[in-house]
This record gives C-alpha cells, sequence and structure tokens, in this order.
C-alpha cells in the first residue's frame, strides 16, 4: 500500500495516516496538494529510463451520511422506514441519533440485532466527542451547521440471520433551519426530508420549556412548529407524528423539579388535546438520551421509541367498500346480505 | 476465485503475525496432528523463516512495519480429500486497513485480493482490551456533569478515524467489501481472538459477543457474513518477552514444551494446539455451516 503514502505534496501532512488535510481542508480532496499525479522527482529521471508506474488509489465507500440523493438511490433498491426529526436549535435531534448508535454498540436492542448501516462513518463523527478517548469531561455531539443541507442516517436492523433486515432511515437538519422554516414558511418546501417521512418527530426541548424565562415563548413556538409544518402540507405524506420530550434529566436535577414536572404535565395535556384529533397517530413522549444531569434516569424512552419506530406496519385493509344505492335489485340484496354477516 | 484461498484481515497489533509464525511452525514440524497439513514449500519463505524462529526461541515475535514484507503466503493441503488451500497474509501489518478506514482509499491489489478470496480469518487481540468507553460509562450511575450553558462552548476537536471504536472501524471496512469497487457476497468468517491465555473467559463466543457486541450482531445477522465462527487462540502460549530482555519463568516454562504445544485454541470442537481448524471450517470441508 505504499502508493497511498504520497497522498500529498506536503511532506509534513499525514493525510494518508489521519484522513485529515495538514492545511485543515475539509474536504480534503479540494486541497490543492492533495493526491499529487507526480513529483518533482519524476521529472529529474534520466530520458530513456522508464518512469515508475504511478497507481492510483480507488475509492472505497465513504459511510458518511446521505443526502437527499443517496436516499433516492437507496430508496430504488430497499424498502425503508423513515423518520424526520424536527426541532429548534439544540432540541437534541443529533444527540438522539448518536444515543441509538450507542446503543447497538453496546448489543442488541429494542429486540433488533444490528445488520449493517450505510452510514456507520457518519454515526461515529456524531458519537466521538462523547467517548472517553476525546479527552473531553463532558460528553456531547458536533453541532449541526446552518449550512449543511439534510443527512441520514441508515441503520439495517434484523430480527434473525433467517429474516431480511429492516431498513431505517432517520433524517437530521440544523434547527436553525427548522426555525427558519416556522417564522417564514415559504422556507417549508425546502426542506424535502418531511415529505417523504412516515414519521415526523417534533422535539421539545423539557431543559428549556423548565426555564421560567424561556417557557412561555419556547412553549407557543413549538406548537407554532407544528402547526406551520402541517398548515403547509409538510405532514401530508407522515401516517405518525409525535412529540419527544427531550433532555429529561435536565428538570429532575433542577432545584424545582416537582414545580417544571407539573408544567410539563399540563403541557403534555395541552399538546394532546390541540394536536390529537387533526395530526395522524399523534403521541407525547419523553425521552433522555444523554443523562448527563441525572445518570439514574437512563435512557429514558429511548427503547420504546425505538421500538415504536420499528413496529409491523398494520396491514392494508383490503376489505371490498360495501355497495351504495346499487342500481342492480341483486346488489341490494347482497348489500343487505354484507350487512347483516357482518 | 480459488474456492479455498483465504485473506487475514486485522488492524495493527492484533496478532497476525505471531499466528502465521506458530502456524508455519505447526504445520511444517509436523509435531502434533492437525486437520490440515502444509502443502508444497514452493515460494519465498524468507520473513516466515525469520518470524518462526523467533516464534521457536520463545521470543515475542515483533510487529510487522508496513516496508518490511510484501506478501506472506501458506499453502496447506486437507490430507483427506487432497484439497488444497492457500492463506494469504498480505497485510501483515494491517496497515493498509486502518489506511483505507482513515482515508476511504485502497490499493487495486486489495481490491483484487478480496474478489480471489472464498473466506476470511479475522483478528482481534484480546490484549489490553478496551473499546468504545464513554464518558458516562466512568461517572456511575449516581453521577452528574452540569450542562455547559449555551455560548460557552468551545470549538469541537475534529473527528480523528484512528480514535473510532474498534469494532466500527472493522464492521466498517468489512461492510466496505459488500460495496464498490469489491461488490462481494457475503462469505465464511473465522474470528480468531489473539492473546487468548490472557482473558478469563472460557467461551471465546461470550467474550467476542460481551466485547465487540456491534461486531459480533453484524456478523451473525446474514449481512456481514454467510456463517461466522469464533476461536480463542493463544498462538504464544503465555506472556513472552522480547528479543534481548530478561527471560521470565513463564518462558522458561514454555520452552519446556514440545514448542507446537505452546499453541492453544478453543472452540467450535478444534484440537487444544490445531490453528488449521479455522481454515478447514472457511474451506467447508468439514460439511458443516
Amino acid at each position: 500500500m505504499s502508493e497511498l503514502e504520497n497522498l500529498c505534496a506536503l511532506a509534513e501532512c499525514t493525510v494518508a495516516r489521519t484522513g485529515k488535510c495538514h492545511l485543515g481542508t475539509d474536504p480534503v480532496e479540494r486541497c490543492p496538494n492533495y493526491a499529487p499525479t507526480g513529483t518533482s522527482d519524476e521529472d529529474a529521471l534520466p530520458k530513456g529510463e522508464p518512469a515508475e508506474k504511478t497507481v492510483e488509489p480507488i475509492e472505497i465507500c465513504s459511510g458518511d451520511v446521505m443526502q437527499v440523493g443517496d436516499l433516492a438511490r437507496f430508496g430504488r433498491a430497499h424498502a425503508f422506514r423513515s423518520v424526520a426529526l424536527v426541532g429548534e436549535h439544540r432540541a437534541g435531534k443529533t444527540t438522539l441519533i448518536a444515543a441509538i448508535y450507542e446503543m447497538f454498540c453496546k448489543g442488541p436492542y429494542a429486540g433488533w440485532n444490528f445488520a449493517g448501516s450505510r452510514t456507520l462513518i457518519g454515526f461515529a463523527r456524531r458519537y466521538h466527542l462523547a467517548l472517553l478517548n476525546s479527552n473531553r469531561t463532558n460528553p456531547t455531539v458536533p453541532r449541526t451547521s446552518r449550512s449543511d443541507p439534510a443527512s441520514f442516517f441508515h441503520l439495517a436492523l434484523s430480527r434473525s440471520p433467517m429474516t431480511k433486515p429492516m431498513h431505517l432511515v432517520i433524517s437530521d437538519r440544523s434547527g436553525e433551519a427548522y426555525g427558519d422554516a416556522r417564522i417564514d414558511t415559504s422556507l417549508i418546501k425546502e426542506l424535502p426530508e418531511l415529505m417523504q417521512a412516515q414519521r415526523a418527530c417534533f422535539l421539545l426541548d423539557a431543559g428549556r420549556l423548565g426555564t421560567k424565562e424561556q417557557r412561555a415563548a419556547y412553549s407557543r413556538q413549538f406548537k407554532q412548529m407544528i402547526n406551520a409544518f402541517n398548515d403547509n402540507g409538510a405532514l401530508v405524506n407522515t401516517k405518525f407524528v409525535e412529540v419527544l420530550a427531550t433532555k429529561m434529566d435536565l428538570p429532575r436535577a433542577h432545584a424545582d423539579a416537582n414545580e417544571q414536572a407539573r408544567f410539563l404535565d399540563d403541557y403534555e395535556l395541552q399538546v394532546m388535546e390541540e394536536f390529537r384529533s387533526i395530526l395522524p397517530g399523534f403521541g407525547f413522549y419523553r425521552v433522555c438520551a444523554l443523562p448527563k444531569a441525572d445518570q439514574s434516569i437512563g435512557f429514558l424512552g429511548l427503547e420504546d421509541m425505538v421500538r415504536r419506530w420499528t413496529a409491523p406496519a398494520a396491514l392494508p385493509d383490503v376489505a371490498q367498500p360495501p355497495i351504495m344505492d346499487a342500481v342492480r335489485q341483486i346488489d341490494r340484496l347482497g348489500a343487505k346480505w354484507g350487512a347483516r354477516a357482518a | 476465485m480459488n474456492p479455498n484461498r483465504f485473506m487475514v484481515f486485522g488492524l495493527q497489533g492484533s496478532g497476525k503475525t505471531t499466528f502465521a509464525a506458530a502456524l508455519w511452525h505447526l504445520v511444517d514440524s509436523r509435531e502434533v496432528s492437525t486437520a490440515l497439513v502444509k502443502g508444497k514449500h514452493v515460494g519465498d519463505y524468507r520473513y516466515l523463516e525469520k518470524i518462526a524462529q523467533s516464534w521457536c526461541e520463545g521470543w515475542q515475535v515483533e510487529r510487522t512495519k508496513s516496508d518490511e514484507v510484501e506478501d506472506v503466503r501458506i499453502s496447506l493441503r486437507h490430507p483427506g480429500s487432497g484439497a488444497e488451500l492457500v492463506l494469504e497474509f498480505a497485510d501483515l501489518s494491517g496497515e493498509t486497513l486502518e489506511k483505507a478506514f482513515a482515508t476511504r482509499l485502497c490499493t487495486q491489489k486489495f481490491v483484487d485480493l478480496v474478489a480471489e478470496a472464498s473466506g476470511l480469518l479475522l483478528f482481534v487481540t484480546a490484549d489490553k482490551f478496551v473499546d468504545g468507553v464513554t464518558i458516562l460509562d466512568t461517572l456511575g450511575p449516581l453521577g452528574a456533569i452540569e450542562e455547559e450553558p449555551e455560548g460557552s462552548r468551545t470549538e469541537d476537536t475534529p473527528w480523528d478515524p484512528s480514535t473510532t471504536p474498534l469494532q466500527v472501524q472493522l464492521v466498517d471496512l468489512l461492510q466496505a467489501l459488500r460495496r464498490e469497487p469489491f461488490r462481494r457476497n457475503p462469505f465464511r468468517i473465522a474470528v480468531i481472538v489473539s492473546a487468548w491465555d490472557l482473558t478469563i473467559e472460557t467461551s471465546a463466543d461470550d467474550w467476542f459477543a460481551k466485547k465487540l457486541p456491534l461486531l459480533d450482531q453484524y456478523l451473525r445477522s446474514g449481512e456481514g457474513a454467510v456463517a461466522a465462527r469464533v476461536y480463542g487462540v493463544s498462538a504464544q502460549g503465555g506472556p513472552l518477552p522480547k528479543r534481548g530482555d530478561t527471560p521470565t519463568p513463564e518462558r522458561e516454562r514454555l520452552l519446556s514444551l514440545v514448542a507446537s504445544k505452546r499453541i492453544k485454541v478453543v472452540g467450535h470442537g478444534a484440537c487444544q494446539h490445531d490453528l488449521t481448524h479455522p481454515l478447514f471450517w472457511l474451506s467447508g470441508l468439514d460439511g458443516k455451516s
């Protein structure tokens, strides 16, 4: 593999070993010194001497997150479940995704075995700041950039080696983009991940909701976001809409934990009342994907959430619709018999 | 594709070189009976001889440096059927895989090797095994960390591929074999847990499921391999000093044994010292799945 050692014209660059550009260019392919096609030493070869054959390194799959185009290609070959995570900045979307990855890193989870992921590198990139070898004392996930398009994480999950895996795809995007779309609804059409999602999850930051200073505006804006997406047709294809109250460790660790819990209970009732009848399969759930403030709470609600997301789809109703006001007498009679039998 | 050509797959320090040295001595010396025997002695065996010499003398076999050796190949034969098998140690240093993980690039030679392989010997080590420990894991059930106030957060450290948990790296690389440019159908994979003498587990399967659960799930899902087995292997037989270090009583003990009997193999009915058993299974000659 010696040909990989000359990936960069700069002698001090360790890109071949670490994958990182010495000059900080990302992606590394944009660096002008990357993957030199020849070196000055080659020019110095005496004429007539055959130059050493340069073997181009071969690219392997990136393993990073999928973009909309990648997902379309993936969808042509595989049926998949699609979940869109929607929420304001720092609501915990990426943390939730990283936590699901962590759970499978520790063993079978929610009745499923890990059977592969097209986006394992994407997961690893989101999770590295939670590892002990990150030299941090406070686990976190990297911030999702506002300029990044929607990204999709993939998990193939199987019940047994004999069955085909189920493909779960979870979308992630910066909270600012969703915040902007709430205020200016013309931006909603630029969020394709919602249109193709079978399940939309609105993430409610329980930590923010517990802060007296922020709760009034935040609780209003949260409901406004659901309404904005629903009123502008972004949820038209979703079969399930759920609210996930995240960071449930924060209210518990707070001095006025009881008051915060009461407020959250009341707010849950309000939200259920307001959306239960207008949104399909609506539910309100509490989760904790990174129990930093109170470890005793554990990964609350995460396993149930994965079970919900991966539950077998209801079988389609294939019964013949009843005949109403049939023209022929025989059909009217048939309808009567059918109704009596039912 | 040769139906009995197997490749070795493992990151640096996973025990491939010691395995190669011990296997070479085992089949060359014929001190104990094995499922497979040595095939034709044709080729350049300088490197194998060098590491086998070190192994025989009771010294730690030194880790292979990437520029030290190109290819190591051991030919084997099944005495019952006469079938010939080849074990290719094309990346004895393990650097090819580590670079491929970090840079997402590999060589045509590696692509060809994968195309020609019909099974895979995957190496992990039980030595100093700590993988993917999180900050929360170290806190304990009653621990707590204060939330970082908004705006106080410093620039995130960029992701360094080399800090990725070993099991994630291995799953990613094995998955890559299923996609372009390899496009390999899954094959049999025999996992070798090297330095097995350092564990207190009795079952290699249990150790593997406990220590590398993501990789274990992947291999058993049917997506990563048509079948997978885990063997615990101590190719040295115990801890050995580096050449030049003070000899230890354990080395003396091991040297007093018939050299091939230093080897310990655990799992799936393998005879106690038979390093060829995983290869015998990979070949399918045992008729078992």
